[in-house]
């Protein structure tokens, strides 16, 4: 009998509410018709569920716990996510609640060495990091998942067993009133770094981890500096270590720092230990002022990931998937960008309207980014915690020089998270078309953001489930072929939201479901594109293909790849 | 100041060539590998006022 802990857990900034186990029809001989299951409702399952049903697909959503995060955990959000949760429709408490930013400092020996302002284009609506706790993030995204009522989640609810044949999958779920079997036709596995699926099919990570051990103390306390990244490489109190701090919302500070070698964490989570080193950090900052510790853990950097992220019927996604090393950010910002990947594949397949073939490139096109990801993650890895006494020296000689040199100070970037291009996936087509432009967005980027007034951009149009066609228009409205393609758009096998994009809004008529006015040019300029381009764009933002001029054949052409069919 | 002439990737080519050419070199004999390396570039540099000022740089703020 699983048995998850009743009482909420104790938080000093946090209420954390109990969601009670309710019994399944399962456990009385009933059946769930969702094809789905996922397992895990951290930020990723959820989010991936809300973006199922938003394609109308049913999803159970299981849960061990009664309650959310325990601890703040993932803590800065990207752009990139900001945009992935605006497009699911669930971004505003978050932008209420999170601190947003910018810049970060590094400083060596009481020296500021090297500071950095990540860029921030206009045309954005959030800026490139917004911090927030966890318990927010999953607590917003449970309030989104309760309003559907497509995502059945089951809190205490906990997998045991997995089997699959070529038809389902069974799993074995044991909850405070016994265990019962549900079968899906999709699993996907959400359930975090120590992921009981991947486990339970004995699958392994490639890759690899390093050795340093780090502590994440979050303390309440009144230091009255702004939101920003500080870094302090090796202060006195911490010789040849470094120590992190970032300001989160309800006057939580998170720190993190280095152990020195061969020190336990056991040893170093001891009260008085933690607390001294709490005092030498807040001194540090020139801010010695009371505290009080909301949570402490300690972690290690990995860049592993699976080879393969679809077994069977099985998907993974987010931890269960890879685990990346937290500098960069790079845990939830990266599951997020698996989900978004993810779901619109998932729903399209699990409905029938699109070969099996769309989800591995669900698995090439992530695992790819995750392959880069640790390429990229390492770098800061190896820097922020040097695995040899080779990258050690290295880091002890580029500290030394930048106190005095500007040429080393490139090597102290902390190379955030960022949005990945599918450049090379199988379901990019008409390379030449796409070759033809001259800059604009290209086929594999995500979609880039374009501000139209105050408070009002481009993205925040760009709503409905489905592919987006962007149509660019000149002033007398699509005309010709573009117009022709439109009409065709309607009746292509899946739900393509049709987009015109031009400077008299009323000219557009009825051949377009959501019409953005661009009177002065700026998204045709950011987009690159002449009157009669158009841009065919996945659910998940990412363009696919695009043509200075665009026909309906050409439009047929390229939807049958996008869903996994013949290449072009 | 020194120009900034290698872009980051090379930069960061190098760092990585290095930290590994250390490690793969005894311990007792690093210093000889590194002095080796810092008169190869010098010769390599053909500029001795130039060669000055990275000397000066790396014997500051050890």
């Amino acid at each position: 009998m699983h048995l998850p802990e009743a009482q909420p857990r104790s938080s000093i900034f946090y209420d954390y509410r109990i969601h009670p186990f309710r019994r399944p029809p399962e456990l009385d001989g009933g059946r769930s018709a969702a094809p789905v299951v996922i397992v895990g409702a951290g930020p990723i399952g959820m989010l991936t569920a809300i973006e199922l049903a938003r394609f109308g697909v049913r999803s159970v959503l299981l849960e061990q716990e009664l309650q959310v995060s325990h601890g703040s955990r993932a803590i800065v959000l990207t752009r990139r996510s900001m945009e992935i949760l605006q497009h699911a429709g669930v971004a505003a408490p978050f932008e209420a609640k999170g601190l947003q930013w910018s810049s970060g400092r590094s400083f060596f020996r009481g020296h500021q060495v090297y500071s950095m302002v990540m860029p921030h284009d206009d045309d954005d609506r959030f800026l490139p990091g917004l911090n927030i706790q966890q318990q927010y993030i999953e607590e917003y995204l449970v309030d989104a998942v309760a309003r559907s009522s497509l995502i059945d989640l089951r809190w205490g609810s906990k997998v045991t067993a997995i089997t699959q044949d070529a038809a389902a999958v069974t799993l074995r779920v044991d909850t405070p009133e016994g265990d019962y079997d549900l079968v899906a036709d999709w699993v996907v596995a959400a359930d975090g770094g120590r992921s009981t699926i991947r486990k339970l099919m004995n699958l392994k990570m490639e890759g690899r981890s390093y050795a340093g051990n780090f502590v994440i103390a979050d303390i309440k306390a009144d230091i009255g500096l702004p939101t920003e990244r500080l870094c302090f490489f090796e202060p006195d109190w911490n010789p040849g270590n470094n120590v992190l701090v970032h300001r989160q919302p309800d006057g939580i500070w998170r720190i993190d720092f280095r152990l020195p070698d061969g020190e336990s964490s056991e040893d170093a989570l001891r009260p008085e230990k933690l607390g001294e080193r709490i005092d030498h950090v807040l001194g540090m900052l020139g801010r010695k002022v009371p505290w009080q510790l909301d949570w402490a853990t300690v972690y290690s950097a990995n860049t592993l990931t699976l080879p393969d992220y679809l077994s069977g019927r099985v998907l993974f996604t987010g931890d269960a998937a890879h685990l990346l090393p937290i500098f960069g950010v790079r845990g939830a910002n990266t599951g997020f960008q698996d989900g978004s990947n993810l779901a619109w594949k998932l729903a399209l397949v699990a409905k029938g309207d699109a070969p099996k073939a769309l989800l591995d490139s669900y698995s090439l096109e992530r695992v790819q980014a995750a392959r880069e990801i640790c390429d990229e993650g390492g770098k800061s890895t190896r820097f922020m915690t040097p695995p040899t006494a080779g990258y050690r020296l290295m880091r002890d000689a580029v500290l030394s020089l930048s106190l005095s040199e500007e040429f080393p100070k490139d090597l102290l970037h902390w190379r955030t998270s960022r949005a990945h291009t599918y450049a090379h996936s199988p379901l990019n087509s008409f390379a030449a078309e796409d070759a033809a432009f001259d800059g604009g967005v290209g086929c594999g980027d995500p979609l880039r953001n374009v501000r139209l007034g105050a408070d009002d951009y481009l993205f925040d149009h760009l709503t409905g489930a489905g592919f987006l066609l962007l149509g660019f228009a000149g002033a007398a409205g699509p005309g010709g072929d573009l117009r022709d393609a439109l009409q065709a758009a309607v009746g292509a096998p899946v739900r393509v939201v049709r987009v015109v994009i031009g400077p008299q809004a009323d000219a557009a008529d009825a051949l377009a479901d959501i019409v953005v006015a661009d009177p002065d040019g700026r998204i045709a300029r950011k987009y690159a594109a002449p009157d009669g381009a158009a841009y065919l764009v996945r659910p998940d933002q990412h363009v696919c293909a695009r043509w200075r001029h665009l026909t309906a054949a050409h439009l047929a052409q390229a939807l049958t790849v996008a869903l996994g069919g013949a290449a072009s | 100041m020194m120009p900034k002439i290698l872009s980051t990737a090379e930069l960061e080519q190098v760092y990585d060539l290095f930290a590994e050419t250390i490690d793969a070199t005894p311990e007792g004999m690093r210093p000889l590998m590194l002095t080796k390396l810092a008169l190869a570039l010098a010769n390599l540099v053909g500029d001795p006022a130039k060669i000055q000022a990275a000397v000066a740089a790396a014997a500051r703020d050890l």
